[in-house]
């Protein structure tokens, strides 16, 4: 007997689907390690530059925006140059010619990579930055859409450095590109000029001020204009289909009027009154500062304390001590040094140091030429420092040496506290400019 | 005609084009430095820039000329590559600490010709070691990296070990950065000489 073995008849199995081709050259690749790099350069930098940017909004950006515009959009550049050359050290050229898709589309999915990635390395990194200021900050908002503007900027470049290492066959050009890119970036960033605010690292150091609504989107405008304009120029066939590019071409163009016609000197950024507004604490002086230190306030009060417990009711003693960009507007206010840049995390990181300074800004008297000359100059200026140490000793390691005012030191110890009390305010209505005034402890 | 082995090596690793842009970066060099200090309001110390960019291209280039296009046929060779190699490294690095030492002439207690030479060995043994971990064509890549990393981040002062870590953009006569900066071209150098460029047919 004969039988027949047939197989088991079996379902035929489904091909496998090829992953999309986007998808795996995000994978493959230089992508992911400049996307890193990026983020690192980032972390490095931010925390390299100290944490006192982790109390403004406007402080955390700034730093944020320079960070990216100097070190990463180079950065970007260069890798984006190595990863177009890939196919041609590859000699596979050819073998995408023969894909059965755009040339357009080719391009655009193999110069993924090259801009995203760093896009996403600093979108990441910003957002860590931006958590890590949150808990911090008093007033305002982080200005994210400059953040945005920064990461389209990145992108923009990721991508032009691509398109360079297509078309350029010399070993060098990544690196050279890079350079260039470090130079050209750090030179617009410090011209003079409306065109700085072309750039995309143009810094802006003021704290309560905030930038016009339509300068982030319109920065995007130009960046990703001018990017997609060269895309397309390069990308598009036949070859008369490339005057579309001249549309994202002509967006460029009108959004690099709309900033250059920006003024000169402040660019996109305006006075914001909310963030210069006055926050004052209830205490005898009054201690101002503007709301964007408004958590520093009670730092500040304590570290004043000693000495606001003895000028309180003192004829002569200020009225409000006004920190910010206000200043003393008032008869009677004094100036108080800024306490952010002594801040780390809304604690004063010397209060011993910040009432030192605060005392010396409030005997500080604007003097003419010729003023603190003559035989008592010298006494003069050992009565200030003493009357200065009396009231906020100079922590150890910083400030001058005062052995000089030691003896005047020993004196003001010595009186008792009316007598100390009347010295000091007649020391508050004398004119330091004229050392022959200045009373003797 | 009948080329010297030595003139077949130098042009199958483009040396001549790696010398000729040595050449162009110490040009470069010399006249940013001189144009920098030029400007109002700057003086000598505003050449950090060229210090640490000048150098930089320098390994690059020396870098990316270790690149070899006959990789598997060089290994095959009957004499030992590694003084070649050691050659191949010295003599270009001889050369650019040279060219740059004369680019940046003064004030060797800021940013002059030592920090330039420290700059350009230490440089150049980092993009040495790339060469053996990444292969030659990306050796930029690591010290580009590095260099753009420590550049902003570095204190102005010498607080938290920074003449250590930011060895780069430290002034000339500082011991501990040439220290750093000894040690990463002695073993980026020897590194190379031992191992060869990575080997990267088909790379990414």
């Amino acid at each position: 007997m004969t039988t027949t073995l047939t197989p088991p008849r079996a379902e035929k199995p489904a091909p496998a689907r090829a992953p999309a081709p986007l998808r795996t050259e995000l994978r493959r690749g230089l992508g992911p390690w400049t996307g890193a790099a990026v983020a690192l350069t980032v972390f490095v930098t931010m925390y390299g530059k100290g944490l006192g940017w982790q109390g403004r909004w406007a402080d955390a950006t700034n730093l944020l925006h320079v960070v990216a515009g100097l070190l990463c959009g180079p950065l970007a550049l260069a890798a984006g140059c190595w990863q177009g050359g890939r196919d041609r050290r590859r000699r596979t050229t050819e073998l995408w010619e023969s894909v059965p898709r755009s040339p357009l589309r080719r391009l655009l999915v193999s110069v993924a990579p090259s801009a995203l990635w760093p896009a996403a390395g600093l979108l990441l990194a910003d957002a860590v930055c931006l958590l890590a200021t949150w808990p911090y900050v008093s007033a305002g908002r982080p200005f994210l859409e400059l953040l945005a503007a920064d990461a389209v900027a990145v992108a923009a470049l990721g991508a032009l450095g691509h398109l360079a290492g297509r078309v350029a066959r010399w070993r060098l050009t990544a690196p050279l590109l890079g350079i260039v890119g470090y130079v050209a970036l750090g030179l617009a960033a410090y011209t003079e000029g409306t065109a700085r605010w072309l750039g995309p690292a143009g810094e802006h150091q003021f704290s309560w001020d905030r930038p016009v609504w339509w300068y982030g989107p319109v920065s995007m405008a130009w960046t990703a204009g001018l990017t997609l304009a060269v895309l397309l120029a390069y990308g598009l066939r036949p070859a008369r289909l490339r005057v579309l590019a001249l549309v994202p071409l002509a967006v460029a163009v009108a959004a690099a009027g709309l900033i250059l016609r920006l003024p000169q000197d402040q660019g996109p950024w305006r006075p914001d009154p909310a963030l210069s507004r006055q926050i004052c604490d209830d205490g005898t002086p009054q201690i101002c500062l503007t709301a964007v230190d408004e958590a520093l306030l009670p730092e500040v009060s304590a570290a004043l304390a000693p000495l606001n417990s003895r000028l309180k009711g003192m004829p002569g003693a200020p009225a409000r001590w006004v920190g910010g960009i206000s200043g003393p507007a008032l008869p009677g206010d004094i100036e108080l040094p800024s306490p952010r840049q002594d801040a780390v995390r809304n604690r004063l990181v010397r209060p011993d140091l910040y009432l030192n300074s605060a005392v010396n800004w409030l005997f500080s008297d604007t003097c003419q030429d010729g003023d603190g000359a003559g035989p008592n100059a010298e006494r003069s200026w050992a009565i200030h420092l003493a009357v200065t140490e009396w009231l906020a000793p100079t922590p150890d390691d910083y400030g001058p040496d005062t052995t000089g005012a030691q003896p005047y030191i020993d004196r003001l110890d010595a009186k008792s506290p009316a007598e100390q009390r009347d010295y000091l305010t007649r020391y508050l209505a004398a004119n330091t400019c004229r050392p022959d005034e200045v009373p003797i402890p | 005609m009948r080329l010297p082995p030595q003139a077949l090596y130098l042009r199958s690793r483009g040396l001549p084009g790696a010398l000729a842009a040595l050449l162009g970066t110490a040009a470069a060099a010399a006249w940013a430095a001189w144009w920098l200090v030029s400007l109002p309001d700057f003086d000598h110390t505003a050449r950090l820039p060229v210090v640490v960019l000048g150098p930089l291209l320098a390994a690059g280039v020396i870098g990316t000329s270790l690149h070899t296009p006959s990789d598997e046929l060089d290994r095959t060779a009957v004499r030992a590559w590694w003084p070649r190699r050691l050659v191949h490294v010295l003599a270009p690095t001889a050369l650019a600490v040279a060219l740059l030492a004369l680019a940046l002439p003064g004030h060797a207690e800021e940013f002059g010709a030592p920090a330039a030479v420290r700059n350009t060995l230490g440089l150049m043994g980092v993009a040495a070691g790339a060469t053996t971990l990444l292969g030659a064509r990306l050796s930029w890549l690591p010290p580009t990296f590095y260099a753009g990393v420590v550049y902003l981040a570095a204190p102005a002062g010498a607080e938290g070990g920074a003449v250590w870590w930011a060895w780069v953009t430290r002034p000339g006569p500082e011991g501990e950065a040439w220290a750093v900066a000894a040690v990463a071209f002695a073993a980026g150098a020897a590194l190379y000489a031992w191992r060869g460029s990575r080997r990267t047919t088909g790379e990414a």
